[in-house]
């Protein structure tokens, strides 16, 4: 038997290291560190179309760095007011009538680098090329592709300035080619004068005092191990992280397990089903982002990712609780 | 008819060609036996436990049945790629049969819900609070944003761009 399973162990290894057989040229690996500096390093200032399918719309974005501090602010220039307002770890989100939401990058980098894992995560699951260059924006841009390993994810192409790295232009593609959705800068300033009247100054969330917070300010969150596990975990995607977080302004703890193939990631949260009139089980998809929602026994499953609907269907199918009996 | 054998399995082949396929398996008995050895390599993917019985005894008495070839032989480059060929694309097609074995389970569902798009267009998408909740939790921890900054945030935003258009 032994033997047996020592034939089996080499055919998977050979499967395996089939599979990795084409290596990162050091030039691709480059410029991936590149594009993942560029976006938190540079300062610039610019406008950018995002389509979905047959919706179309323009916002206005622009990054500072101002020391040890990274600034962000997007604007949508349709419809409603609509504004993030991004300083480090710090999110806040108005909508419409000022409603302010408040969130906090949890984990987020202050100097931002491509980690060894996150490399070898992203290679074991996408075959990433560099194709022609192009024109973006009237800037020279150096185009990559990131080809799926499986259908499990979406294909990526993503165009970055050839001098700084910033990322100019990115689609997202599907398994037959077709593209879900995709953004791309139609004026862009890098450097230079850049207003910056917007600037939060301190870290008190005094700004939403014209609306009613959606979230508590300040989401709380703690690591957890819920004991909530994902059994059907779709190849190639790693837990990240599991916090206990309030989410909706209420006091009731919901748990985020986080996945992350190394360029996707995908978030379950379980909670209490308790009264939520909202709760519509189903799919629901938004560009390259699908929501699945599950009532599971008395909980309330959503599972979102920026993956195929198979895949947040396959994890939302598999969630069990593995813990002691509640 | 190997490749519409696993498109099938894929549940990728359209209702009239799975059809015609079947077809030609019920009358094709070396389509039968593909047909079950596909099936078979993914149950030996799946569960390796759990093989029949005679499974491993008949493999080994073939493996040793195989002729062991010392001779030199003229061709020696042209053969060995072929076979290295030939060893990849099994390679390749296990792999794929147990990304396969993984489909099944979820594929009609998700056939069913491309083929309601009306289930898929952004109007749909639930546009209260809540929602908005959980795509900015998520987004705090997405890789996507390590290179695209606050511009994924736009999947965020724009939620509240299509309950203003209704």
């Amino acid at each position: 038997m032994l033997k047996h399973k020592i034939i089996l162990a080499v055919w998977l290894l050979l499967a395996a290291s089939c599979a990795l057989a084409d290596p990162l040229m050091p030039d691709d690996v480059s410029w991936l560190k590149k594009m993942v500096f560029a976006a938190h390093q540079t300062d610039y200032s610019g406008t950018f179309i995002y389509q979905s399918g047959s919706y179309v719309e323009t916002s206005r974005i622009t990054h500072l760095r101002d020391g040890e501090n990274e600034h962000e602010r997007l604007e949508g220039l349709d419809g409603e007011r609509s504004e993030v307002i991004r300083k480090n770890d710090q999110v806040w989100c108005y909508l419409g009538d000022s409603k302010v939401m408040v969130a906090k990058r949890e984990g987020a980098r202050t100097f931002p680098a491509l980690l060894p894992e996150q490399l070898a995560l992203l290679q074991e699951n996408y075959v990433i090329r560099h194709s022609e260059d192009d024109r973006v924006a009237g800037f020279h841009a150096h185009s990559i592709i990131f080809k799926p390993r499986d259908k499990m994810r979406y294909s990526h192409k993503m165009w970055a300035h050839s001098d700084t790295g910033l990322l100019l232009k990115a689609v997202v593609l599907d398994d037959r080619d077709h593209v879900i959705e995709q953004y791309a800068f139609t004026q862009l300033n890098i450097g230079g004068d850049i207003d910056r009247k917007w600037i939060v100054q301190n870290k008190s969330t005094d700004r939403n005092a014209s609306g009613s917070a959606v979230s508590t300010p300040g989401v709380r969150t703690l690591p957890a191990e819920s004991g909530w596990m994902v059994y059907a975990l779709p190849v190639g995607f790693k837990k990240i992280t599991e916090v206990s977080r309030n989410l909706h302004g209420s006091q009731q703890p919901v748990t985020h397990l986080v996945y992350s193939d190394g360029l996707a990631g995908i978030s379950v949260f379980i909670e209490t089903l308790g009264e939520k009139p909202d709760a519509k089980p189903g799919l629901y998809s938004k560009g390259a982002l699908q929501v699945f929602i599950k009532i599971l026994d008395a909980n309330l499953l959503t599972v979102v990712g920026e993956v195929p609907p198979r895949t947040v269907m396959q994890v939302a199918e598999s969630v069990r609780y593995g813990g002691q009996p509640k | 008819m190997k490749q519409n054998i696993s498109t099938l399995m894929d549940g990728e082949l359209c209702a009239d060609e799975a059809e015609v396929l079947l077809g030609k398996i019920k009358l094709h008995p070396e389509a039968q036996q593909e047909w079950l050895h596909y099936h078979l390599i993914g149950d030996a993917l799946r569960q390796p436990d759990y093989l029949p019985n005679h499974m491993n005894a008949t493999f080994f008495e073939r493996l040793h049945a195989e002729p062991t070839v010392l001779a030199p032989h003229t061709q020696r480059s042209s053969k060995a790629s072929f076979f290295a060929l030939s060893a990849a694309a099994s390679i390749m097609a296990m792999a794929f049969l147990a990304w396969v074995s993984v489909q099944v389970v979820t594929e009609p569902a998700v056939q069913q819900a491309q083929q309601r798009p009306s289930v898929l267009r952004p109007a749909n998408f639930p546009t209260n609070d809540s929602m908005n909740d959980y795509l900015l939790a998520h987004q705090e921890f997405s890789p996507s944003t390590d290179v695209r900054g606050a511009s994924s945030y736009i999947r965020t935003v724009s939620v509240k761009q299509t309950v203003a258009g209704q």
